[in-house]
């Protein structure tokens, strides 16, 4: 697919960071108060990532997916996640062509750019694995033969956390595959009466989005994130950050090293949201719950006190210290 | 479930040239030790009831046999915690929790005992020093003898000498603060944070704030001016002078700060108000976290932020009745 944009290719954070921003504010006009939201969620298609959205029934998960997409000129498939789901209703399966005599391999709905795997967790871990090698290497094997998936390839997973008849917790192995762990939470009073008078004015069930890129942009902009620099002072700070995970006493298993990779990819990709081609402190302190909580499992005892991952993060990122004022060492000027 | 045996665990730390005890002997020997302190200090009336044992005639063996068995005990489960912790993840929720509390346990029981061996003891003005008496028939059986008759003795359940009050009272201290100190780690492990005292200059007058913050300001204007050439370190020193002054009017940078979050501290103690100071902390950013190159005029918009944050401090000091030193 080519965009129809008559724009230029952005080379620099500043320009990046105005497109995204600007389709940030589209998505806005559907996606009623979640900026918060919103950003998180970008800031995963900057970063290459995949993005858990878990929350309760209701919220905005599935037209949040369906904003992006139709916004970011991606192509959008949809799986509704079901017990009797099979891998290859997921991955696609080769079927005999008559007129050929051939087996025909028929692609399934991860064959797209942007992916909505929509409750996830209504479906038996065998089915959830086939999501594993799409997205970890943008590829799967079917009959032996791996294909390779579109360019820009996204999976925006959404969970219910409330319910546990009928429900299959993601296993560990898959949840450290997300980039990052969005929640949308509830409207305030205000923001629903303006939600329900948007919906009253425009006489129709959802805004008609105007699409402001398309996925050629979407490959220019990671690569632009990929030129992001980051001072080695913010690596130690976000090591730490993964290191206090594993040696708080209240977590029995921390996160993985590819929890590091992915803070720190996502606060390069802040930078460039933010027009800046260099990360700063509170990019990597404002996504370390959102990038490592979905990647830590509290101790047992913690379950019946109610206390959720995300509490334990952000106590340990007001217990670790950022970069000192002054450099470590010296950067020509 | 298969039993681990921890001392022989590879891995388990082992003190070089000890030979692991097993379980089993320690719990014996812990048991037999008890038994013989029982009947050694068991009181000549019921059970919880003050008095002596054969051995605690002589008060010092009493009061020597409780420090003993107090911290004798505690270093026993000391050593013997490493073997608590081992393997926990084997073990089923209710005896984790239990294993997690044999810990605590333990070392309060110890301090528990020793407390109360001295306080069910029943000690004697003279217990402490003096060898006890022979037993002496109190009566004279015969009546017409009654000038015979001896004074009985003191039981002593009548009173403590001052040295045993010394003891008892160093003791209690002790274990207070032993305890004080044991539920501060503990809380301080499940994150519960000390409340800070008032920093000195949380208590200065409001004008007083304002001066220190124009005296680092103009420690700031000092960094720009002494760094030369260097504009990069020019920035950043001319921001950490400014934190500096943050510091000493009462709003400290936690270690956990960002730029961000010492601004918004600084806005909410109604410090640096303006746009001065998220200007100068952008450039701080630039100048400690990039490399762009960095010149004059990143310096003087330094300078120039600098100089609005003075000029607000003293509009801010005039308000409020008095005209601080100008800071050049």
């Amino acid at each position: 697919m080519t965009t129809d944009h008559p724009t230029p290719r952005p080379r620099t954070a500043e320009q990046v960071g105005e497109q995204a921003r600007a389709v940030l504010r589209e998505i806005g006009r559907a996606v009623v108060g979640k900026p918060d939201a919103l950003e998180l969620v970008m800031l995963g298609v900057l970063a290459r990532g995949h993005v858990l959205v878990e929350d309760l029934p209701g919220l905005g998960k599935t037209l949040l997916a369906r904003s992006f997409a139709t916004t970011l000129g991606l192509d959008f498939r949809r799986i509704q996640f079901t017990p009797d789901l099979l891998p290859s209703d997921v991955t696609g399966t080769p079927l005999y062509d008559q007129r050929t005599g051939e087996m025909v391999f028929h692609p399934g709905p991860v064959f797209t750019h942007l992916l909505l795997a929509d409750e996830i967790n209504r479906t038996p871990p065998k089915t959830q694995a086939a999501l594993l090698e799409a997205m970890a290497e943008s590829q799967v094997t079917v009959d032996g033969e791996t294909r390779p998936l579109a360019d820009p390839f996204l999976v925006i997973a959404t969970a219910n956390p409330v319910e546990y008849e009928g429900t299959y917790s993601l296993p560990e192995a898959q949840l450290d595959r997300f980039q990052l762990r969005v929640r949308m939470g509830y409207l305030t009073a205000p923001e629903e009466l303006a939600m329900l008078r948007a919906r009253v004015d425009r006489a129709a069930p959802e805004a008609a989005l105007e699409r402001l890129a398309g996925p050629e942009d979407v490959v220019a902009w990671r690569s632009v994130v990929e030129r992001v620099e980051i001072d080695d002072d913010l690596l130690e700070y976000a090591v730490a950050l993964v290191g206090a995970t594993r040696e708080h006493p209240q977590i029995s298993i921390g996160a993985s090293p590819r929890g590091g990779l992915a803070l720190v990819q996502l606060a390069r990709a802040r930078a460039v949201l933010d027009g800046r081609d260099y990360v700063v402190p509170e990019d990597v302190k404002s996504l370390a719950v959102p990038a490592l909580a979905h990647r830590v499992s509290l101790r047992p005892e913690l379950w019946v006190r109610e206390m959720s991952t995300d509490d334990v993060l952000r106590e340990i990122v007001d217990g670790v210290g950022t970069p000192t004022t002054r450099r470590t060492a010296p950067v020509p000027s | 479930m298969e039993r681990p045996e921890h001392p022989e665990q590879p891995g388990h730390p082992e003190l070089p040239g000890h030979r692991p005890v097993s379980g089993a002997v320690v719990a014996a020997g812990v048991v037999g030790l008890l038994a013989v302190a029982a009947l050694a200090l068991r009181p000549a009336e019921a059970l919880l009831h003050s008095g002596k044992g054969p051995l605690g005639r002589l008060g010092i063996v009493t009061i020597a046999a409780a420090v003993a068995w107090t911290f004798g005990t505690m270093l026993v489960v000391q050593r013997l915690r490493p073997r608590f912790g081992a393997d926990r993840m084997s073990l089923p929720p209710v005896e984790e929790r239990l294993r997690e509390a044999a810990g605590p346990l333990l070392l309060a029981a110890a301090g528990a005992v020793g407390v109360l061996t001295l306080v069910l003891h029943g000690f004697t003005r003279d217990s402490t020093i003096s060898v006890p008496q022979p037993a002496v028939p109190t009566v004279v059986p015969s009546p017409s003898a009654s000038a015979e008759t001896v004074p009985p003795q003191d039981t002593g359940d009548s009173g403590f000498s001052v040295p045993l009050h010394l003891v008892l009272g160093l003791l209690a201290a002790l274990v207070l603060v032993l305890v004080v100190l044991a539920v501060v780690r503990r809380l301080r492990r499940f994150g519960l944070r000390m409340p800070q005292l008032p920093g000195p200059a949380g208590a200065v007058p409001e004008d007083e704030d304002a001066r220190l913050l124009l005296s680092a300001v103009r420690s700031g204007r000092r960094a720009l001016a002494d760094t030369g050439a260097d504009a990069r370190a020019a920035v950043i020193a001319c921001y950490a002078a400014m934190e500096d002054a943050l510091v000493a009017s009462g709003v400290p940078r936690h270690a956990s700060d960002s730029p961000a979050d010492l601004l918004t501290r600084t806005a909410e103690a109604g410090l640096a108000p303006g746009r001065a100071a998220p200007r100068l902390a952008a450039l701080f950013r630039e100048a400690r976290y990039s490399s762009h190159p960095m010149d004059a005029s990143h310096r003087e918009t330094a300078a120039d932020a600098l100089e609005e944050i003075a000029s607000l401090l003293r509009d801010r000091a005039a308000a409020g009745g008095r005209e601080p030193e100008a800071g050049r």
